[in-house]
Formats: structure tokens, sequence, C-alpha cells
């Protein structure tokens, strides 16, 4: 597994996409925090807090990065390679889960650094120690989301590595991945909705896991939305994750290489 | 340790469909270490198929592969992480990363790199991203891989793809080489004309099926020999040759005899007829013939 993992960081740091990305999400974030010059200060909390929407394009990043990830090794047919240096193809799987994971641990690290940056040149009025959400500073705010959504990320990038393992170009795969992030609170209030009968089973599919970081952020949520309590939504995120791994692991391996 | 002969490759009942379609039905064969072994048969035969169950890629429904006698599976082939080196079909190499760090992929050993790079002629491009590579210098690439890590065995699929003839010439001098310091080579081809020149042992394989397997030295004493004799005048000579027994034909302008005789003896019966001899050439028939005739053969 080590000697997967280390091969798997020397193919990654040698592709344009592993550096390209994180200037990507510099010029993003930056391209927010202008607009944010002269918002009102809740505004500007909000902003901060969330990095500059820096978490939401990085979720997006990873997705593309994951998914092309795994289908690159039979689009290059170097899965041929691969498969004959482990005795068992999952470890490859796993081991790319995993650098995605630390990929993603290193960006929501840079998303932080590069608010921290960008909070002196355009957020200059508020203070680090301002109170915020949760009654916690603002900077506690930042780092929260960033382990919140850093969390809700090994769901998503479980669900893109399943998916990956099933389609030959990662194009399908992203889509569907990008969809069911960004639509995925949608249907599982429309899931929960129409099915009012089914709602002890419905309330755990994976879509009512995205309303993590919100119901954290809004309490609220439990009652009116998810009918999971935190402790629930953090669990069912987790086994959903290792749901999705386990079967992608299983198709993985399984191809016909 | 009791050392016997050791088989490096043993197939036994090999069994493999798609969805109904039969592809290996019941494949055996075996060759032992040291030997270059050719893997020939038409387009679809399962030669490909034959060389991914050996290396363990392919769930076969029935049969036992066994290398260096230990078992290849899907989840057990450590013998062919440790001994066996492969280019199948096309060879897999990543476009961003250049040859050189596509070999750092392979092993740590930046002497085997230096070693690979150098036999095969790659030092120009080495550093170069693979991305902007030609097809025959993918193809080096990917016989470079195979051969980096000095394995027992060497499992080639169609390795003259794309390459130049001096590439050729200079991949089929490293073979031979490299087999005779004992790396048994599997390898398949459609350039029967290149593989005749170094293999030891031939499979025939078609339909999914070994049709045969010979050595070498079988396939030439089964070659068949012909003699082509061009006279002044054909009509005479071919009578006089009838007459004295040979197995003879004519077409166009020569004179064919088709079984190995000796030459004196048919040179002084023409001679003796007072015939003028323009041109003898002796012919034998090329393993492409030898192999294209016995398929004929087995078919009928
Ligand atoms: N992935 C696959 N799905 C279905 N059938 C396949 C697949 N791969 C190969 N086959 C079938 O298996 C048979 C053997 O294929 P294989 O690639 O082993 O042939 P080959 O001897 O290598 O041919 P070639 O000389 O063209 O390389 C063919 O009839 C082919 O149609
Ligand atoms: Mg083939």
């Amino acid at each position: 597994m080590g000697q997967v993992l280390q091969q798997e960081i020397f193919k990654f740091r040698h592709q344009q996409l592993a550096w390209l990305t994180p200037a990507i999400l510099v010029l993003l974030m930056a391209g927010l925090a202008m607009t944010t010059h002269g918002a009102a200060t809740s505004d500007q909390k909000f902003y901060i807090s969330s990095a500059y929407g820096g978490f939401q394009w990085l979720t997006i990043l990873i997705i593309v990065i994951g998914a092309s990830c795994v289908t690159m090794e039979f689009e290059y047919g170097t899965i041929k390679q691969l498969a004959t240096q482990v005795n068992h193809r999952w470890t490859i799987f796993v081991g790319k889960y995993v650098l995605v994971l630390g990929y993603s641990v290193l960006l929501h690290g840079v998303a932080i650094l590069v608010t921290l940056l960008l909070k002196t040149s355009v957020g200059r009025g508020l203070h680090w120690q301002y109170i915020y959400l949760y009654h916690q500073s603002l900077l506690a705010n930042l780092v929260t989301n960033a382990l919140l959504d850093m969390y809700g990320g090994v769901m998503i990038i479980g669900l893109v590595f399943l998916l990956a393992s099933c389609s030959r170009n990662s194009a399908a795969a992203i889509a569907i991945g990008i969809g069911a992030c960004f639509m995925g609170e949608g249907v599982s209030s429309l899931l929960l909705q129409s099915f009012k009968p089914l709602l002890p089973l419905m309330k755990w599919n994976p879509f009512n896991m995205f309303f993590l970081q919100e119901e954290y952020a809004n309490p609220s949520y439990q009652q009116n939305v998810t009918h999971l309590t935190i402790q629930q939504l953090s669990v069912g995120s987790l086994v959903w994750a290792l749901f999705f791994v386990g079967v992608g692991a299983m198709i993985f391996s399984r191809r016909r290489i | 340790m009791q050392r016997v002969q050791e088989k490096m490759v043993r197939v036994v009942g090999l069994r493999q469909t798609f969805g109904h379609r039969i592809v290996l039905r019941d494949v055996n064969f075996e060759f032992s270490a040291g030997k270059i072994v050719g893997l020939v048969g038409p387009n679809g035969a399962g030669k490909t198929t034959v060389m991914k169950a050996l290396l363990g890629l392919l769930p076969t429904d029935a049969g036992n592969v066994r290398i260096l006698g230990q078992p290849v599976s899907v989840n057990t082939h450590s013998v062919v992480t440790q001994q066996v080196g492969a280019l199948i079909e096309r060879p897999a190499i990543y476009p961003f990363l250049s040859g050189w760090q596509q070999l750092q992929l392979m092993t740590t050993s930046e002497k085997q790199i230096t070693w690979v790079v150098q036999v095969l002629q790659m030092d120009a491009y080495i550093h170069r991203a693979a991305k902007r590579y030609s097809l025959g210098m993918k193809q080096k690439l990917g016989i470079a891989m195979a051969l980096v890590n000095r394995p027992r065995l060497v499992i080639l699929d169609e390795p003259m793809n794309g390459l130049d003839p001096q590439s050729v010439k200079r991949l089929r001098h490293l073979i031979v080489q490299m087999a005779g310091k004992g790396t048994t080579f599997l390898i398949s081809s459609h350039i029967l004309s290149e593989l005749e020149k170094i293999v030891d042992t031939v499979i025939l394989i078609d339909q999914g099926e070994v049709l045969l397997q010979r050595t070498m030295t079988q396939l030439r004493e089964s070659a068949r020999q012909s003699l082509v004799v061009q006279t002044t005048e054909n009509a005479w000579a071919l009578r006089v040759l009838l007459q004295a027994d040979y197995p003879v034909t004519q077409r166009v302008r020569n004179l064919i005899v088709t079984k190995p005789v000796a030459l004196t003896p048919l040179l002084r019966t023409l001679l003796d007829a007072h015939i003028q001899i323009l041109k003898i050439n002796q012919y034998q028939e090329d393993l492409e013939t030898v192999l294209l005739r016995l398929l004929t053969e087995r078919k009928v």
C-alpha cells in the first residue's frame, strides 16, 4: 500500500493539474474578494468564513481531479501495468482515494491561508476576534467551515470515485459528481417531502448528508429539513463514503482490462 | 532444494469466454527457461488473451497457469510482480511523464534505467514528455518498461509495431543476447520473417486453440525444399528428368523439382542429355509458408 501511494504521489506531482489547481483556486477566491470590497460587514463576515467561496470552488476542482485520476488509467491503458504490480487491484483504488483526500486537506489549508492574506487587503475593517456564528470568532468559523467541508468531501470524493470506476472517460463522472454536489440537497428535500411515509428510511439517503454543514450553522435544520441529528449526519456521511469506496473498489477490480 | 529442470511457464486447460463468445478453449503449452518462444496465429486467435492470462490480468473460466511453478491468477500473482516484464498491445504510458520518469515508476535502480535507455538508443528523447513521442518512440518506451527490471520472463505483444528496420534489428540482437543470459521471452508477432530469425519454439494458435507447438528445428525439417532449374530447352529437359523419375513440374520458364534430391546426379542427367543449364536455385519454405500450410492442412 505504501508503495502504491508513493507511486500515485509521484504521478500526481508531475501532472500540471496538481500545480495549476491551487493557482486557479487563488484566482477565483481573489476574484470574489474584489467584489466584496464595499459590501456590508455581515456579508463580509460571511465571505470570509466561507473562504471567499474557496470551499465551493475547491469541491469542484477536487471532483475533476478525483474523476480523472481514476479514469486516466483506463484511458492510457496503464491499468495493465499497475495491475501486475499489486496482488489486489483495489489497493490502487484505495491508494488513489487516500491521495485525493490528502490533496483535499492540502487545498483547504491553501484556502485558509489565502483567506488570511486576502483579508489583510480586502476585509481590513474586520477583526479576527469578531464573534460570528456558533458564538465563535471569525477565524474559528473559517477553520470550522474548512473542517466541515473537508469532512463532507470524504463522501463526495467517494461518490465521484464510484462513478469514475464505472466510466471510461472522466466527463460523465465529473458532470454527475458536480450535479449531485450542487443539486443533491434539493433532491433530498424533494424526496423527503414527496415520500412522507417513507421518511424513517428516506432520511438516510446520501444526499441528505450534504446538509451537514448547513445544519451545523443552523440547528433548526434538524426539525425542518434533515430529520437527523448532527451526529447522525456525520456518521451517515462516513458510512456512505465507505459504501461508495467499497463498491467503487469492487467495480474497479472487476473491470475488464 | 531439489533442482529439477524448471518449467518457466506451464498452462493447462485454460478456458476463457467473453459473454457467449468462447475465446480460449482448452489451451495447453509449456516451455522452459532461456527459450525464445513465438506465439503466432491470425487476428483474433487469442494471443493477447493468453498473454493477459499469463499476467493474471483476466479472471479465467477454467485452467491453471503457473510461472516458475507458482500459480498465477487475478488475485495471486506475486511471481508476475517480481519476475515478469510485459508489453501488452499498446504501451501503457502516461503522456504527462517523461520516458525517464515512466521508467522510474518501474524501478528505483538508476543504473538499470540508464542501461535500458542506452541499449534501445532512447537517449535523445528520454527526458521529453511522452505525449510528444512518435509511435515508434512510444513502442520503444513500452519495450524498455518490460525490460528495465531485468525480469526472468519477458512477454512482448507485437513488439516490432512501428519500429524502423534498424531498431527491429537492434531489438532482435538484444533479445537473443538476453536469452543467452537466461531470460525467457514469449513474443507474439505477425511479422513471421522477423520472428523466424530469433525464436527457438513456435506456438501456433487459432480460434482459441493451440494447433501446434514445435521447435524451430522441427519446423525446418518439415519445411519443403525444392529446386528451381532453368535451361535453354525446358521442354526437353522436363522429359529427360521425368524419364529419370524426378518429381518435376514446369512453371512458366522454370522447372521445379519438388522433393529434396541429390544435386550431382540430377545435373549429370541434364548434362548427359546436352542441355545447357542457365540457372539453378535451391528454395526452402519459410516459416510463414510452413505455418500457413500447416494451418490449411489442419483444417482439411
Ligand atoms: N474485451 C473483450 N470483449 C469481448 N471480446 C473480446 C475482448 N477482448 C478480446 N475479445 C475477443 O477475443 C478474441 C481473441 O482476442 P485477442 O485480442 O486475444 O486476439 P489476438 O490473437 O491478440 O489478435 P491480434 O492478432 O489481432 O492482436 C477475439 O475474437 C476478440 O473478439
Ligand atoms: Mg493481440
